[in-house]
């Protein structure tokens, strides 16, 4: 069956079976950014923005998506907040092997969209389903909380 | 794997959702949050039944009851403000000890009461509230109290075309209560080993409400309303607390598992219980 999506603002048709995943379609039509990890929901490397929530698309059965809006790291290099994250994230160091990079970058983007001035909880709970192995998540951290106060200080100017 | 899935079904309202799943006779399953249908083994499961927009994502406060709408996401229930007053903010506690952000997103309340996973939080907290859960199928709807809807695995309360609507609590009961939630897992978000859902008021230092209930023990969230009502009227003091925390984890149905043992499972109930009971 083919499933219509609005993905990364372009509107787009996908042949997807009713058992597939979203993290499959996604890459099987060339969006690599979009890393399978677990496939078990638990380490957020596939994660995407499905109608501005991040969820795990390795999780999400693709049928669900038809008529979603669907945004993937490669949607973001434009957008306002997505990139300033991709900015600090390499000035603070906050990427390593980049595996998870896309997902924390993705749900990075769902906070300060909803939150403009994230405590450090409200920015570990926002992070607490995207796994690092290799940076051990104090870069992370300040690299969001320097986003939103660049945002902050844009937006002030 | 569900190898031999073929359909997926949108429907309009939930009398043809009820159709669907009457005319699948098991073969068509309910889709909530959707977390684990990729990770179902079944050879049976051939179609998907859609739930997403037939208006079963809410939270309303009437003034007497809550009603949540079973496709409401855990992170829903987290952003309502009917929740966070609710209680003294208890469901709200047991919703954050459910999965991650990104699980949150996508788990639905009628998902989570329904499957009774390990990460299941809601069940003990429902218990503990005396809701009652709302079902639509071919016969009709009806309401079954929680207390029954957990008294065995609710696959086995419920009929194959049923469908669980809303989940409904009455406010009146939990007036000026205190409430904890917490989950003894090793990371924050990794699955349950224990979970203590306990509300609990006190007038002049004695007990005029209390309820304990238990998750993750067993396959059934557990309630003990027989010992919290021995002690309604007692004064609560260190003593009285771990009496009453002795008595539920000597009552409580506890099972082992590659996690914990039960010995271990049983001493660290009883410890946090007890803290519990004495810091709300």
């Amino acid at each position: 069956m083919k499933i219509k999506v609005l993905i990364n603002k372009e509107e787009k048709e996908f042949e997807v079976r009713v058992n597939d995943v979203l993290l499959d379609v996604l890459r099987r039509n060339g969006y690599y950014g979009v890393k399978c990890g677990c496939r078990e929901g638990e380490c957020g490397a596939c994660t995407v923005l499905v109608d501005g929530k991040p969820v795990t698309s390795c999780l999400y059965p693709a049928v669900r998506a038809e008529g979603k809006s669907i945004t993937t790291i490669e949607g973001i290099e434009n957008d306002k907040i997505g990139s300033v994250l991709q900015e600090v994230f390499l000035e603070e160091g906050a990427v390593q092997c980049g595996f998870c990079t896309p997902g924390m970058i993705l749900s990075s983007k769902a906070l300060l969209e909803k939150n403009k001035n994230p405590s450090e909880e409200d920015i570990k709970l926002a992070l607490d389903g995207n796994l690092c192995r290799c940076t051990g998540y104090v870069k992370i951290i300040n690299a969001v909380k320097k986003a939103s106060k660049k945002l902050r200080e844009r937006r002030e100017k | 794997m569900l190898r031999n899935l073929k359909n997926y079904y949108r429907v309009k309202n939930l009398s043809e959702a009820v159709k669907v799943l009457k005319k699948g006779k098991g073969r068509i399953i309910p889709l909530g949050g959707a977390t684990t249908i990729s990770k179902l083994d079944s050879k049976n499961i051939e179609g998907l039944l859609e739930l997403e927009n037939l208006g079963l994502s809410y939270v309303k406060d009437d003034g007497k009851k809550i009603k949540i709408g079973s496709m409401t996401t855990i992170s829903e229930l987290l952003d309502s403000k009917v929740i966070e007053k609710f209680a003294d903010g208890f469901l709200k506690k047991a919703a954050l000890t459910v999965g991650s952000t990104l699980n949150r997103n996508m788990i639905t309340v009628g998902g989570n009461i329904y499957q009774l996973y390990l990460w299941s939080s809601l069940p003990p907290a429902f218990l503990d509230l005396d809701a009652k859960i709302k079902v639509i199928g071919s016969k009709g709807r009806r309401t079954i109290k929680a207390e029954e809807f957990f008294s065995k695995l609710p696959r086995k309360i419920l009929s194959y075309d049923e469908i669980i609507t809303e989940v409904e609590i009455d406010k009146d009961k939990f007036k000026g209560v205190k409430s904890e939630f917490i989950k003894f897992s090793k990371t924050k978000t990794a699955y349950p080993v224990i979970s203590i859902a306990v509300i609990l008021k006190k007038l002049n230092k004695k007990i005029k409400e209390l309820r304990i209930a238990l998750g993750s023990l067993s396959p059934l969230p557990q309630r003990f309303e027989d010992i919290e009502k021995e002690y309604i009227g007692k004064e609560l003091d260190e003593r009285i607390a771990e009496e009453i925390a002795e008595k539920i984890v000597n009552k409580a149905k506890i099972v082992p598992d590659i996690r914990a043992s039960i010995e271990y499972k049983k001493e660290v109930t009883k410890n946090i219980l007890k803290d519990i009971i004495l810091s709300i």
